[in-house]
């Protein structure tokens, strides 16, 4: 089972400039523009890897250890998710491990963003650390639900599992409102409409790209793959534990060639969803954001009282 | 409607405070040189179609008058920096930023390698936690380049200073050619998407009384309004890309570069250059192309109407632009703030309603304004104005009889001033004529103004919000540096 | 046990803890030289890291002074919970006294030596088995740490520190007494069970009071009102003793005197309420530290916040103990080990702090900056700090928050009603931990990242030779402590476990795997094989400034640690109470603490409105006072009559 558990891995870290691609190309057709193809991202990441790196004089070795962070916590959140089956390459403290290398992450990203020395690094970091401090709730609350919910402990492969065979069962107030929790706080943590817009060029407005300006060829490929990666792995997460009902429990090979197919239609709906909310609303306002957020953290919060009290 | 008073340098103050006192709003200032025996400031004053021109002559000596009347200090800046002339307050440097031996609007030979360049100004912001952002010269979206330099302490500003200059070009001195010259292709690209309304006030003075048939009176309005529709649907459309609303920001594009066509077919240039000259157009309309306009307008107007409300219809977007950035009636007043800026801040000032100039008195013409000064005001205004400009082009269209397009147009000696309504407001063209040369001439984009009333929109509101405020006052940078 | 006089391994041990620092405490305070009484802790605190091993080499040990006193024996006895709690502080007071050596603070004699004494003093809180000799032994923690933090500059802060801290001490001297009378017996061993004695009620109010009475050392609101200034007022050394290991002892005889002495049941309601008040803290704690501009000031509030999570588990315990022992157990060792943790990565980061104010002479973190590029060493150690504070796997910081969590997400097994309160703990972990990350990332990004912000910072003078070390070795303890937890948490456990008398495995409260190792292991592999394969693409690198937009940057062109935290404060701006504007040609901020407002404030004025009635009684005259004296006497012998 370990090469399965190998190959979803590998096969989430292959896909993921693939699902950004796809949201892309999927906003720009709701824009009734052709867009630029699916694989776009990939040609991005390759040419950026072949450009030399301009870097400031006054960086420390933070600056370049930052991109090496952020991407090696992507890469082992890769490992834990389960994606089509539900064993799991590295299950090491399951969820709550999950949330912490999310902050792993941010605070690389922050760091780095500070690193710059540059106002605009300074605003990306405090603006993203604005946003974290009510993310980071609504996410660990979302994942207690599930924890509570399934009975199955904080071991994600677990869960996955054991909402799988609840079956519908498993539908309840609690379910669906922890899963809307989580859909706002995958387009808040990925720097998407309403809460940051990844293709502005007004610096002004930045909060994800801000932290990365000062980064450029290599690193700047590898900062921007890891954020694709954290929207893929989120875009997992939403698929293999709200909406779990498929996927592969026992690794037999035909189970597991359905689970494919549903995890891969799955993360298109979720990439469809999040095009269509991105086409639908504009950029909130600054503080409006945690108003935003506030919403998430209260729908999570239900969700796991809800368990309690019905 | 123009009249010229002369009066001594003691006289000159408490003339123009009375004429500000009686509703004349200041226009433009400038310097006639050499100093001495034919030196001279000039103030231009108006109030509905009556302008006024107020001049004394000057050793070099200038008078302040901004203490008295705010907006005037700009002008006093700017004459500073250009003609060398003294006043004994306000003149940092505006439009040029360099400094050398003599200066640039000198009659005698200037040498610009003596130039430095003068260092920015700091903030007068200070405190322990107070930082600046500084922005610009270089965007990183396309964008003219202009420095800004935010002072703040977190995210809310306490302070905004622009610092432009980095386009200057030297326009007006280029300007001083024989006058029977045709410097409209110069003119057209003071500022590149006001092209039309630059052209139409450079013809004006250079038509001085020369008779200008009905036909191009009647294509330059119909220019004039087109150059507005991109114009106006360039700005809301970037209203809607700069708050990411995907959807209807890529649809105004659409409907913009739609525009661009329609005026390709009717000009051959899609920004419609070259167009206006003086003495007329130089290329008719043919009745084939005016059809084509008329079906072009009916399906534009639906469009934009999709466009408009969905923008209207979008509590996000709504949230976004309602109460941000307000600049208040009495700031607008006190700036002499023109065009849709200052409508949308309840100053119901159109040029095009007050000087019927081209042909602008036999068309009917709304005005849109807005008393809430934010940027939704000026986006609502602007929407207002999109609707008036289609149905002018359509009252022109339909105006339009047969006849000639174009007569030799000679300008005489003297001074000649024009006011026209660009885009982005009134526009001045002044120019004095000696001996059949164009001895001086000045030029008062809109925005040159406007600017100022961005700085007291800003302070306020969020660092995030200002590419939004920016956007809604939709100022030009070459227009304002010349 | 080892009576009196045996002469044996265990009575050589003692003599090596405790003599070298007494000798080293009377050397001190009379000698010149700073040197001896240094040299003579470190011998103490190696016997005190010592102190486990030696309990597993020979449990039970404990001594009683051949001579008593007129309150009783001077009895010291050394369990499993208390010999860990020593051996880890004692590496902290060892790194201390290692990089004050090196500091070049030039502490005086008397400093050294009351280092001594403070080490005695803390160590016999945790092993004391005796009653009169534990509050002799507090007492003494309190006095030394008062007059270790004597300065020049501003002494008010040690003033108010005396006075809290006393208040807090009268409370605990009401509640050991009071234990003590119960069981008519002076040894703390005799005093299991004594919430039956005394009866539920008694109970619950003598837990009450020991929160609050430790609580006023630990920080807990409303009594935190000393700690910010203090610790960044006193001397750094001072503030790091003060910081981990007091705060160790404090907790080590809090977590005694609830679970073994008064005991855990029927203590719901009383719990829940401590919770509360304990989140409160954290929150507080917390939301201080992120606006505080000294980086002292930010670790104080962050060492308030870290003890309101200690808190907060102990009383969580209190929660769970009626129904599932196995939570209990948990969460005690989540609570203990998260005390321990935080002395390690606390003492780390004051240490290095010691360190930057040092190489640059600044003390405001809008002054620093850049020095990660001149201070490579010190500023990864930071980082590990940094790291732990912000419970980044697989640090030790990590662990602890990892357990506290799964504490919280496992209490479905608890039957109590007060479940239905847990996600919001969750919740309120969860905007802590962000709190505090955002606190430590501007705290580390403004010392160590982007461009220096002042000339000390820009030039700093050379770190001194030595004092990297005990840093480092803290640094490697966080990531030891995060990474071979299981051992240290089993041992911490049933150690909790013997003196809570709970009969479980915090195992069983788990409802998740955890393998820090492993995780470590695959963190450190991964972050490995991505530098390495990113070397191996190395492409051109081109040296530039920084993105100015086409300009140059100047000094105060770079983010600000306020306007860095100012969302945030808009965010929770009720709480913060700030208000800014220009204030004699300077923009400023200002903050109101709500504490402050609403309770200090007020109490200060009703106060001194009583006094100022009561005043008017002091006439001054002789006849007035002895008419006063005449009325008292008629209404006593009065009441007296009529009783």
């Amino acid at each position: 089972m370990i090469v399965v558990e190998v190959l979803q891995a590998v096969l989430l870290i292959a896909l993921a400039p693939l699902m950004s691609g796809i949201v892309s190309k999927l906003k720009a057709g709701m824009q009734n523009r052709p867009g630029a193809g699916v694989l776009q991202p990939y040609r991005d990441l390759y040419k950026l890897c072949r450009k030399g790196r301009a870097v400031s004089g006054s960086c420390s070795w933070i600056f370049h250890a930052v991109p090496v962070v952020c991407m090696a916590s992507m890469l082992i959140l890769a490992a834990m998710t389960p994606f089509v089956y539900t064993g799991v390459l590295a299950p090491y403290g399951g969820l709550v491990t999950v949330v912490y290398m999310f902050t792993m992450y941010r605070f690389a990203m922050v760091l780095g963003g500070l690193e710059g020395g540059s106002t605009f690094g300074g605003m990306g970091s405090s603006r993203e650390m604005m946003m974290s401090v009510l993310i980071e709730p609504a996410l660990l609350l979302g994942i207690a639900t599930l924890a509570v919910l399934s009975g199955a402990g904080t071991d994600m492969g677990d869960i996955s599992e054991a909402i799988a065979t609840m079956g519908v069962a498993a539908v309840g107030p609690a379910l669906i409102l922890a899963a809307c929790s989580f859909m706002i706080t995958l387009l808040a943590e990925n720097a998407r409409i309403p809460f940051d817009n990844p293709t502005t060029h007004l610096e002004l407005t930045m909060v994800h790209e801000a932290m990365i300006l000062e980064y450029s060829g290599k690193e700047l490929a590898m900062m921007e793959y890891s954020s694709m990666l954290r929207m893929t792995v989120f875009m997992a997460m939403l698929g293999s534990l709200f909406l779990p009902w498929g996927i592969s429990c026992t690794g037999e090979p035909v189970s597991l060639v359905v689970s494919l197919v549903l995890a891969l239609a799955k993360m298109l709906v979720i990439a469809f969803a999040m095009a269509l909310v991105e086409s639908v609303l504009c950029k909130s306002r600054l503080f409006k954001v945690p108003n935003l957020l506030t919403v998430s953290f209260a729908l999570s919060l239900i969700a796991m009282i809800s368990l309690y009290i019905l | 409607m123009i009249s010229q008073v002369r009066t001594d340098r003691e006289g000159f103050r408490a003339s123009a405070i009375d004429l500000d006192s009686d509703g004349y709003r200041l226009m433009d200032m400038f310097t006639e040189e050499p100093f001495g025996d034919a030196g001279a400031v000039s103030a231009l004053f108006r109030r509905g179609d009556d302008v006024v021109r107020l001049w004394y002559p000057t050793d070099g000596r200038g008078v302040t008058l901004s203490r008295d009347i705010p907006c005037a200090s700009p002008f006093e800046r700017r004459m500073a920096e250009m003609s060398g002339i003294t006043f004994d307050m306000g003149t940092d440097p505006i439009v040029y930023r360099r400094r050398g031996d003599g200066h640039p609007l000198q009659k005698t030979p200037y040498d610009r390698s003596t130039e430095v360049r003068i260092p920015l100004k700091p903030n007068s912001t200070v405190g322990d936690d107070v930082f600046e952002i500084p922005v610009g010269p270089v965007h990183a979206g396309i964008i003219e380049p202009g420095h800004f330099r935010f002072s703040v302490a977190g995210e809310p500003v306490i302070e905004l200073n622009p610092s432009l200059g980095y386009t200057h070009r030297g326009i007006e001195k280029l300007m001083e050619v024989p006058a029977g010259r045709d410097m409209s292709r110069l003119v057209e690209r003071i500022s590149g998407d006001t092209c039309v309304a630059n052209c139409i006030a450079y013809a004006e003075i250079m038509e001085s009384d020369t008779r200008i048939p009905r036909r191009a009176r009647i294509i330059r309005v119909l220019m004039a309004e087109m150059e507005r529709l991109y114009n106006h649907i360039g700005a809301v459309t970037g209203i809607c890309t700069d708050t990411a609303f995907n959807v209807p920001s890529a649809m105004g594009s659409g409907i913009q570069e739609r525009v661009f066509r329609m005026n390709m077919s009717l000009t051959r240039h899609r920004q419609l250059m070259n167009c206006v000259v003086p003495g007329g157009v130089r290329r008719d309309i043919p009745d084939s192309r005016l059809r084509e306009l008329d079906d072009f307008l009916i399906r534009l107007k639906f469009d934009l109407m999709d466009l408009t409300d969905r923008m209207m219809d979008s509590p996000a977007l709504q949230d976004r632009l309602e109460g941000t950035g307000v600049l208040t009636n009495a700031k607008a007043v006190g700036i002499g703030a023109v065009g849709p800026i200052a409508r949308a801040s309840g100053v119901r000032s159109d040029v095009r309603r007050e000087l019927d100039y081209e042909c602008y008195g036999d068309l009917g013409l709304n005005l849109c304004s807005d008393d809430r000064g934010d940027v939704n005001a000026r986006t609502m205004v602007r929407i207002g104005e999109i609707y008036e400009s289609i149905n002018l082009v359509h009252q022109c269209a339909e105006m339009l009889e047969p006849g000639e397009t174009r007569v030799r147009a000679v300008p005489s000696d003297g001074f000649h001033c024009s006011v026209v309504e660009a885009p982005r407001g009134e526009l001045v063209h002044s120019a004095v004529v000696r001996d059949g040369r164009v001895w001086r001439y000045s030029v008062r984009d809109p925005s040159f103004v406007n600017w100022f009333g961005m700085c007291h929109a800003v302070p306020g509101n969020v660092v995030p919000d200002f590419p939004l405020i920016n956007k809604s006052f939709g100022l030009s940078y070459a227009g304002n540096d010349l | 046990m080892v009576g009196t006089g045996d002469i044996g391994l265990d009575s050589v041990y003692l003599i090596i803890l405790f003599a070298p620092a007494a000798i080293g405490m009377l050397c001190g305070l009379c000698g010149r030289s700073g040197r001896l009484p240094g040299i003579l802790c470190a011998v103490s605190c190696v016997a005190g890291i010592l102190c486990f091993p030696f309990h597993t080499f020979s449990p039970g040990l404990s001594y009683e002074l051949p001579v008593g006193s007129y309150l009783g024996a001077y009895a010291v006895s050394f369990d499993q919970l208390g010999s860990i709690f020593i051996s880890v502080s004692s590496v902290v007071f060892l790194m201390v006294m290692t990089h004050m050596s090196h500091s070049g603070h030039g502490y005086t004699p008397r400093y050294s030596g009351m280092c001594c004494a403070l080490f005695l003093a803390v160590t016999l809180c945790m092993c004391a088995d005796s009653a009169i000799l534990l509050l002799l032994a507090w007492e003494a923690v309190s006095m030394v740490t008062f007059l270790m933090a004597r300065t020049d500059g501003n002494e008010s802060a040690r003033w108010r520190f005396l006075a809290v801290t006393h208040i807090g001490g009268l409370v605990l001297m009401a509640v050991y007494g009071y234990m003590w009378a119960a069981t008519g017996s002076g040894y703390l061993h005799d005093w299991q069970g004594v919430g039956g004695i005394v009866g539920p009620t008694a109970s619950v109010i003598m837990v009450l009071l020991l929160f609050i009475g430790f609580g006023t050392k630990l920080g807990t609101v409303p009594f935190h009102a000393w700690m910010p200034d203090m610790y960044a007022a006193s001397p750094t050394h001072t503030t790091v003793l003060l910081t981990t290991v007091c705060s160790n002892a404090a907790v080590l005889m809090l977590f005694r005197a609830v679970y073994a002495y008064v005991g855990a049941d029927g203590m719901t309601d009383a719990g829940m309420v401590l919770v509360v008040l304990s989140a409160v803290t954290a929150l507080w704690g917390a939301m201080e530290s992120m606006i505080q501009t000294e980086p002292k000031r930010i670790l104080a509030y962050s060492s308030m916040e870290n003890m309101a999570l200690v808190t907060l588990c102990l009383s969580l315990g209190l929660v769970f103990s009626p129904s599932s022992p196995s939570l209990t157990a948990l969460v005690i060792l989540a609570g203990l080990l998260h005390a321990l943790n935080h002395s390690v990565f606390k003492s780390l980061m004051l240490l290095t702090v010691d360190s930057v104010e040092d190489v640059t002479g600044e003390r405001q973190i809008d002054r620093l900056g850049g020095l990660a590029k001149v201070l490579p060493a010190l500023s990864a150690v930071a980082f590990v700090g940094v790291a732990s504070l912000a419970a980044i796997p697989p640090m030790n910081g990590f662990i602890s928050e990892w357990l506290m969590l799964q504490s919280l997400i496992g209490t479905d097994a608890i039957a109590s009603d007060l479940r239905v309160a847990m996600p919001l703990l969750v919740a309120m972990m969860g905007v802590c931990g962000m709190i505090v990350a955002t606190s430590y990332a501007r705290l580390f990004g403004f010392m160590f990242l982007g461009r220096p912000r002042s000339k000390g910072a820009s030039e700093p003078r050379p770190l001194r030779k030595g004092s990297i070390g005990p840093v480092a070795v803290l640094a490697g303890m966080c990531v030891a402590m995060g990474m071979l937890s299981y051992p240290l948490m089993d041992a911490l456990s049933e150690g909790a476990c013997a003196v809570a008398g709970i009969d479980a495995s915090y195992r069983d409260g788990l409802s998740g795997s955890l393998e820090p190792l492993t995780l470590g292991i695959m963190i450190f592999g991964t972050i490995a094989v991505v530098l390495v394969a990113s070397r191996l693409f190395s492409r051109g690198r081109t040296e530039t400034d920084i993105w100015g937009c086409g300009g140059t940057l100047d000094e105060r062109m770079q983010y600000s640690s306020e306007g860095f935290s100012q969302p945030l404060v808009r965010v929770f701006h009720p709480f913060y109470g700030d208000t800014s504007g220009i204030e004699g040609g300077r923009y400023r901020t200002r903050f109101q603490e709500p504490f402050v407002k609403y309770i200090y404030i007020p109490l200060g004025s009703i106060l001194l409105r009583t006094s100022l009635q009561v005043k008017r009684l002091q006439t001054g005259n002789i006849q007035t006072y002895l008419g006063y004296i005449l009325a008292t006497l008629v209404v006593a012998l009065m009441a007296v009559r009529l009783l």
